[in-house]
């Protein structure tokens, strides 16, 4: 948000209804006080009215790895086509961006009986860590897909993890992508 | 009842296409604009149209919606299914068709 400086009661709704969008979609408070400007105690009320409990404690994720390992590997790279796809239309605020793409995705797992593996906060977290270049994106040398990546590996060599899966992917019950939908 | 025609079939598709794409622009113009893969302009226009408009578009023997990936690669690998798990497998797809779509956007 570039328009921290002037506050007026239209742009106030707007940080609201952005706000709401993403309690919603299950984001964490410190995700709300980073995109808007609107106070923490207004933040935490917004919060219980929509959910119905007080916001969870914690840190927001700090680290890139997460996002490297097979199983959310494949879930960021979803997100994030759907979030390439969105954010060229440069009008948009980048964190409605997220958002739109954040429901496209939950929208595709759905569709496959997956679990969502990728929270809200998390996308969010990971279009900031492509911002500031600490995550990236290569495509696989295999399918051509995009998916995300360590900036400073051997990307021009890269397959993804589902041209070539790791011999212990999907082994153990709760790392199989389809964990939920054997049940 | 009239046993009903291939093209009968082909004007019900144009005019239930035109309907979704319609729906889909009104609710959320850029998120439209990747579901449906069509280009600004064509969209802009697709918005101003009325029911009538609408029908009368689609009332050709001739499809008006298309395939929207020609890449022969990327059909090779949303048809051969090489996994196991064929939740894997349309993950996979699923992915695929994201990025590729991204990509034909950017490209415009």
């Amino acid at each position: 948000m570039t328009k921290k400086a002037r506050r007026s009661v239209i742009g106030d709704a707007e940080q609201f209804e952005l706000a709401s969008a993403y309690v919603e979609m299950g984001a964490r408070l410190s995700v709300l006080e980073a995109i808007t400007t609107i106070s923490k105690e207004k933040l935490s009320t917004l919060y219980r009215e929509i959910r119905g409990k007080s916001p969870p404690k914690g840190q927001l994720p700090y680290s890139t790895e997460w996002y490297l390992s097979w199983q959310p590997n494949i879930h960021s790279s979803l997100f994030l086509g759907y979030h390439s796809g969105l954010g060229n239309q440069a009008v948009n605020c980048d964190h409605w961006v997220t958002a739109k793409a954040f429901r496209l995705y939950q929208d595709q797992i759905r569709i496959l009986g997956l679990p969502e593996v990728l929270t809200m906060t998390r996308a969010w977290r990971l279009v900031q860590f492509m911002n500031v270049g600490m995550l990236s994106t290569a495509p696989c040398k295999r399918c051509g897909g995009k998916f995300v990546v360590d900036p400073y590996g051997l990307n021009k060599q890269f397959t993804c993890g589902l041209c070539k899966p790791p011999s212990r992917a999907g082994r153990g019950a709760s790392d199989s992508p389809s964990y939920v939908a054997q049940k | 009842m009239k046993p009903q025609t291939l093209s009968d079939e082909i004007r019900e598709l144009n005019l239930s296409y035109l309907i979704l794409a319609k729906q889909l622009i009104l609710k959320d113009r850029d998120q439209a604009q990747l579901q449906l893969g069509m280009h600004e302009e064509s969209i802009s226009i697709l918005e101003m149209l009325s029911t009538s408009q609408l029908i009368q578009l689609a009332s050709t023997n001739l499809l008006l919606c298309s395939m929207r990936f020609d890449d022969e690669q990327v059909w090779r690998l949303l048809v051969e299914n090489s996994h196991k798990d064929a939740i894997l497998g349309r993950t996979h797809q699923a992915i695929l068709t994201s990025s590729k779509a991204a990509e034909a956007i950017s490209q415009d």
